[in-house]
């Protein structure tokens, strides 16, 4: 059992790393959860429920190793519940609609999905994100946003790798397809005139 | 890919929280963090508050852990309380602790009738030995002899209370719970009289209000007693029982006894089994000599057992007493032999005392009483040597009571004469290891006369 100075010092390392946490990730949470929820109020709301549940789970005596992907976790289900409130659509419903199964993909490399990438232009994709749905943007703000790897993505919304970097290219595909949808409509406007 | 990457993050990058709302959250959340604490927190603060931090300390006050303590605690306590008690005699503490308790516990976990009446028994056997052990020490007043006395009373009438309902439904049970409690009550009678007897006045306080008790309580068992006998196979499943648990003991004893009473233990299983042997094999012939043979069996293993079980029994009689020796046939033999060797050494000398009848002054009328007798157990002393040489068992009992009455003739002569005892008998020398014995138990037999207390 521990001593009192000890107790004492362990309460006080765990408010420290958890205010560091704050300082380190509240930005990016708020980023991941702006681009997501298109409400900077309820955006803000969720990144302080986000840190208000792991403060909780700290407080029932359990101990946290990595706060970033923690909080990273408990945010996306916060605005998983968000979306749940106000549309009812799924990624079932569209695999549905496009009439395929994520799992019929054969495994996507890395290089796949960069060479798509590399015919997209970033800051048009930025623009047209949220006409994706959002199961894509939800795998391509972590991506690209927040700069994690397919497996921690994985870990995060409980999937398989492989359902993550296909939904990650067909994301990637979707924006290229509006931008160059886009293009096409803008020429056909010029035209027209 | 990166390209497309710095373009999409550059962009994600111009959302961010002004330093405002970044403020704002940090104290939301700070906020909610001294709201919501850590539990350590909480007590430490409460401590810090009262300005005596420094004299608490911080436990973690499960009510769950704090029962299962208490409860062990309590348990602990009950248990050690008990044992303890164990050990209390009248007056003491624990004693209402022992009898109240321990013992009202044990009743109400004996099962069956004969169960209870061996209990009550043992309870009965208790207050004995706690009233023995007081008198020893000075300490028996007569309110604590007639509170025994009473309990005695208690546990006796509860144990005929037993035997009565037993009688009801199984009478055979009954006739032998009664058996132990008359042989128990027989036990503690005698042993506290040997006490009594042994003990020098002044030193230890007398028992007489328990001797009576005792004596009232065993008179009323047996006028209670009915006189039929138990079936044979009843007799011979509680001899069984009892046989093994004697032998049992006898493996135990080996702790504190002697290799000699271990000896005369061992002996009396012995003779205990050949009775039950024989009554066995006279069953077909004669059933109630059977029964009674083996109702006697019953009688002598209880006494050993209360023998090796009972420390003041032991500390007041001796096996012998309590079991008397069975001779063998050899050993009958053997004892004829020695007595016939006895009353001829008796005649010698009553002879020389008479042919110098004017050293010893004998007058005619002694004479005359005197010649007669010394030719009497003459002519008995001829026909017991010619029965030695032949040695027929079947005579063997008529030759018994025969060398017997000569022994105790020549014995009546020489105290008319006026000889001493150690003159009057011959030296003898053991011919085997029971010879011992054998002359001891003519020292009890001879004790009526007085004439061989020197032996």
């Amino acid at each position: 059992m521990p001593s009192r100075k000890q107790t004492s010092d362990i309460v006080e390392d765990q408010e420290k790393r958890f205010l560091k946490a704050f300082e380190e990730y509240s930005d990016a949470l708020f980023r991941h959860a702006a681009m997501r929820i298109s409400n900077r109020e309820k955006a803000i709301d969720a990144v302080h429920d986000a840190f208000t549940k792991v403060w909780s789970y700290v407080r029932q005596g359990h101990q946290i190793d990595s706060f970033r992907s923690f909080l990273y976790k408990v945010l996306n289900n916060l605005i998983i519940d968000e979306y749940r409130k106000h549309k009812e659509s799924s990624l079932d419903a569209l695999m549905e609609i496009e009439g395929v199964d994520e799992g019929s993909f054969p495994e996507l490399s890395e290089s796949t999905v960069e060479a798509l990438a590399a015919t997209i232009d970033g800051r048009k994709a930025f623009a047209l994100l949220r006409d994706i749905p959002e199961q894509y943007q939800e795998v391509l703000i972590f991506r690209f946003v927040d700069d994690l790897g397919p497996k921690e993505i994985a870990e995060l919304i409980e999937e398989s790798e492989n359902v993550v970097s296909v939904r990650i290219h067909r994301g990637l595909k979707l924006l290229r397809n509006k931008i160059e949808a886009g293009i096409a409509a803008a020429e056909q406007r010029r035209v027209t005139k | 890919m990166k390209r497309f990457s710095q373009q999409f993050n550059n962009k994600a990058k111009d959302i961010t929280l002004s330093a405002a709302e970044k403020r704002e959250l940090r104290e939301r959340v700070v906020s909610y963090m001294e709201y919501h604490p850590l539990p350590n927190v909480s007590k430490r603060e409460t401590a810090m508050v009262s300005g005596q931090e420094e004299h608490f300390i911080l436990f973690n006050f499960n009510k769950w852990r704090i029962l299962r303590w208490s409860g062990s605690m309590a348990l602990l306590l009950v248990i050690s309380t008990s044992y303890l008690a164990e050990k209390a005699v009248p007056g003491d503490v624990l004693y209402s602790v022992k009898v109240g308790f321990n013992e009202e516990l044990r009743s109400t976990m004996v099962r069956g009738s004969y169960e209870k009446v061996v209990w009550e028994t043992e309870r009965l056997n208790r207050r004995i030995a706690e009233a023995r052990l007081l008198a020893d020490e000075g300490r028996l007043t007569h309110e604590v002899e007639v509170g025994v006395a009473s309990a005695i009373k208690l546990h006796s009438d509860k144990a005929r209370r037993e035997i009565e309902n037993l009688k009801f439904s199984d009478k055979d049970e009954a006739t032998l719970a009664s058996i132990s409690l008359t042989t128990a009550l027989d036990i503690q009678s005698a042993s506290l009289n040997r006490r009594d007897d042994n003990t020098a006045k002044g030193v230890s306080q007398s028992t007489d209000l328990i001797k009576d008790i005792l004596i009232k309580t065993q008179n009323a068992e047996l006028m209670a007693q009915d006189n039929e006998l138990p079936s044979y196979n009843k007799l011979i499943a509680k001899i069984e029982s009892e046989t093994t648990r004697a032998h049992e003991l006898l493996k135990g004893v080996t702790v504190y006894a002697t290799v000699l009473e271990q000896s005369d233990i061992k002996k009396r299983l012995d003779d205990i089994e050949k009775r039950i042997a024989t009554a066995m094999s006279s069953f077909e012939a004669d059933e109630l000599a059977a029964k009674q043979g083996l109702v006697k069996a019953l009688q002598q293993t209880h006494r050993l057992i209360v023998f090796m079980t009972n420390i003041d029994v032991r500390a007041n009689l001796t096996v012998e007493e309590l079991v008397p020796n069975t001779l063998t046939i050899e050993e009958r033999f053997e004892a004829l032999r020695i007595r016939g060797q006895q009353t001829e050494g008796m005649i010698k000398t009553a002879e020389i005392a008479m042919s110098t009848s004017t050293a010893t002054s004998v007058t005619d009328v002694v004479t005359e009483k005197v010649l007669p007798a010394i030719e009497n157990a003459k002519t008995n002393i001829v026909d017991l040597n010619a029965f030695l040489l032949n040695a027929n068992e079947a005579q063997l009992e008529a030759m018994e009571a025969l060398a017997l009455d000569a022994y105790y003739v020549m014995s009546d002569v020489i105290a008319l004469l006026g000889i001493p005892a150690s003159e009057a008998l011959p030296e003898l020398k053991p011919e085997t290891p029971q010879r011992q014995d054998i002359i001891r138990i003519d020292e009890k037999d001879s004790t009526a006369t007085g004439t061989v207390q020197e032996v």
